[in-house]
């Protein structure tokens, strides 16, 4: 039977996790989490090693079970995931496994024969962007070939909600770059939900539009990009009248750092006039410049320790 | 999954190859090794261990793509598996069963029949899991069982195969269902996937298929690094000394990493069990040989 994209399955949430909690043996890798991905999104999966990034997307897979708690993928709970479900779900892993034995091409056509949807013509630009040679075999290919083919495994049967674990720690900017060309092709025509985790910020801020930060297991932001770009800054305060105190007590202040003159100070506030405010409380003058994704993830995926 | 994907993974010729070179392993070690009369080694080559390695060859290669990380995504792959392995197995069965009837004539086609169907999807439950660390307990049960089959119940079993073959049939059908319904259970299957340190014996095929042996080893020698338990050991030429225990350690650990020392020990004497009847094949060849020259 064909599967179609009815509307009652595009006004699903493709992705819906509720009070989720991971535990492998005594180390609990998700803590009680919480969250919601709507169809169209382009979430960008932050945290630091160890944060709970891969199990959440395992989990979202249906590739781990979660300990307590549910998540809902594609409208089914992701244990019960089945072939309706799946022919809409790409995966694109850090460090995924694939037949070492097969040449890239018998691994296309093998795992392209479980997809009614392969796009065949999909395949051949993504071969051609990536630079993939079909006739090598898995086993002789470099960590960053490889990475390649798990990334065309993962999407050229048009998924609807693609996860992408890692999917650029071994490719080179150029192909990085590429990669980034295609998946906002795929997000224009199909529009694809997409999910990515990342270290590599600076190529992950052309794409998304939604964070969400992990730390230890737990979400500690979850907001639109483009708030966040307009509530994180960093603010260089000069003094025009005496020193500068050595602590700052507004709460909107992350951290600081200077001396009685000059200080550099980071700060997540949504107030448009807060920098003229704050000017005039300490008699001084303030340049402005908005953060990059790199510099707001420190700040970012510390929240919790900050919170406590 | 089309034919041709299935046919991609399992690579028949390799399969019928190892089957046949098992196979004859089998048949000389109960030549050779345990002296079963000629009579009685058609039965259970044919009927007996032969569906079982057979079963095992045909299972590997599925083994493998369910022990990747890409197979719990891929729709309806765990349903497509088993057909297919389904399919194979009643082909398998058919064809087995045919040389076993010329063979072993004396023995109701039934029965021989529900042996074969047997033998040919026990492998299937095969879980993969490790019991202390060490073994795989299906593993060594199967030789076990094989051996004390061959050496005490092949009596009883043939005589129970001509009284009751309607029962052995129906058995063998029992066995058949369990083994697929727990062997591919989404439970069983589900978990395969964490553990990807899996290789057919037609992927690793030596000569056709070396590099990836190589990288087959080198996964191993990182996956008992990851497991082991053990304190890393700081060793040097002084601390060393003349100890040949430590020597052994040294030139084990350079060859296999923190793999079981215990493990590679069984696995070289099930190795040099296996290569025995061979050489001492060749040895009754090099006898033989000269001395009907000799003759003439």
């Amino acid at each position: 039977m064909p599967i179609t994209d009815t509307p009652l399955i595009a006004t699903i949430a493709p992705l819906v996790l509720r009070n989720v909690t991971q535990r492998f043996g005594k180390h609990t890798a998700l803590r009680d989490l919480s969250l919601e991905i709507p169809a169209g999104r382009i979430v960008g999966l932050l945290g630091r090693n160890g944060a709970g990034k891969t199990t959440l997307l395992n989990i979202a897979s249906g590739m781990l079970l979660p300990t307590e708690g549910t998540c809902t993928t594609l409208g089914t709970p992701s244990g019960q995931l089945d072939t309706p479900q799946l022919t809409r779900l790409g995966l694109v892993q850090q460090e995924g496994r694939c037949l070492e034995w097969m040449t890239v091409r018998q691994h296309l056509d093998f795992n392209a024969s479980f997809y009614p949807r392969w796009d065949r013509d999909l395949e051949r630009r993504v071969i051609e962007a990536l630079e993939v040679d079909p006739k090598r075999k898995i086993v002789q290919l470099s960590p960053g070939d490889r990475q390649k083919v798990g990334i065309l495994l993962g999407v050229c049967h048009r998924p609807s909600l693609l996860l992408l674990d890692e999917p650029m720690s071994a490719l080179d900017p150029v192909v990085r770059k590429r990669l980034l060309d295609f998946l906002l092709e795929l997000l224009r025509d199909d529009g694809c939900t997409v999910v990515i985790s990342s270290h590599i910020l600076n190529d992950v801020e052309k794409i998304v539009d939604w964070i969400v930060a992990l730390d230890a297991g737990e979400i500690v932001e979850d907001s639109a990009f483009d708030v966040l770009q307009e509530s994180y800054a960093e603010w260089t305060l000069t003094s025009t009248n005496g020193a500068l105190p050595t602590t700052f007590n507004e709460p909107f202040v992350i951290n600081h750092q200077g001396d009685a003159r000059q200080a550099l100070l980071r700060v997540r506030t949504a107030e448009p006039d807060a920098a003229a405010r704050f000017a005039v409380t300490h008699h001084a003058e303030i340049l402005t410049r908005p953060l990059n994704l790199d510099e707001m993830f420190p700040l970012l995926t510390s929240q919790r320790k900050q919170k406590s | 999954m089309n034919a041709r994907a299935y046919f991609c993974i399992l690579r028949p010729v390799r399969t019928v190859i190892f089957a046949l070179l098992y196979g004859g392993f089998v048949w000389m070690w109960l030549w050779s090794l345990l002296r079963v009369p000629a009579s009685e080694r058609p039965f259970l080559v044919v009927a007996v261990i032969g569906p079982v390695i057979l079963g095992s060859m045909f299972l590997g290669p599925l083994h493998e793509v369910m022990h990747r990380s890409f197979f719990p995504t891929l729709p309806g792959a765990r349903q497509r598996l088993r057909r297919w392995h389904t399919l194979a197995l009643a082909v398998a069965s058919i064809v087995l069963v045919v040389p076993a009837a010329i063979f072993v004539g004396d023995i109701p086609r039934t029965a021989l029949y529900g042996l074969i169907i047997a033998g040919l999807s026990l492998p299937v439950l095969n879980s993969r899991r490790r019991s202390w660390g060490l073994f795989r307990p299906q593993f060594l049960l199967l030789i076990l069982a094989g051996i004390v089959l061959v050496l005490a119940g092949r009596y009883a079993l043939i005589a129970i195969c001509r009284q009751v073959p309607i029962g052995v049939l129906a058995v063998g059908v029992g066995i058949v269902f369990i083994s697929f319904r727990i062997g591919f259970s989404k439970q069983r299957v589900r978990d395969r996937w964490r553990d990807p340190n899996l290789y057919c014996f037609q992927s690793m095929v030596p000569f056709l298929g070396t590099d990836v042996m190589l990288h087959a080893q080198a996964q191993n020698r990182q996956y008992a690094q990851e497991n082991s338990r053990r304190q890393g050991r700081d060793w040097n030429v002084t601390s060393i000394g003349t100890s040949i225990r430590e020597w052994g350690r040294v030139i084990h650990h350079a060859r296999f990493g923190r793999g079981s020392r215990i493990r590679q020990l069984l696995g070289l004497a099930v190795t040099g069990a296996m290569q025995t009847p061979v050489c001492r094949r060749i040895k009754v060849f090099s006898v033989v040989l000269p001395a009907a020259g000799r003759s003439r």
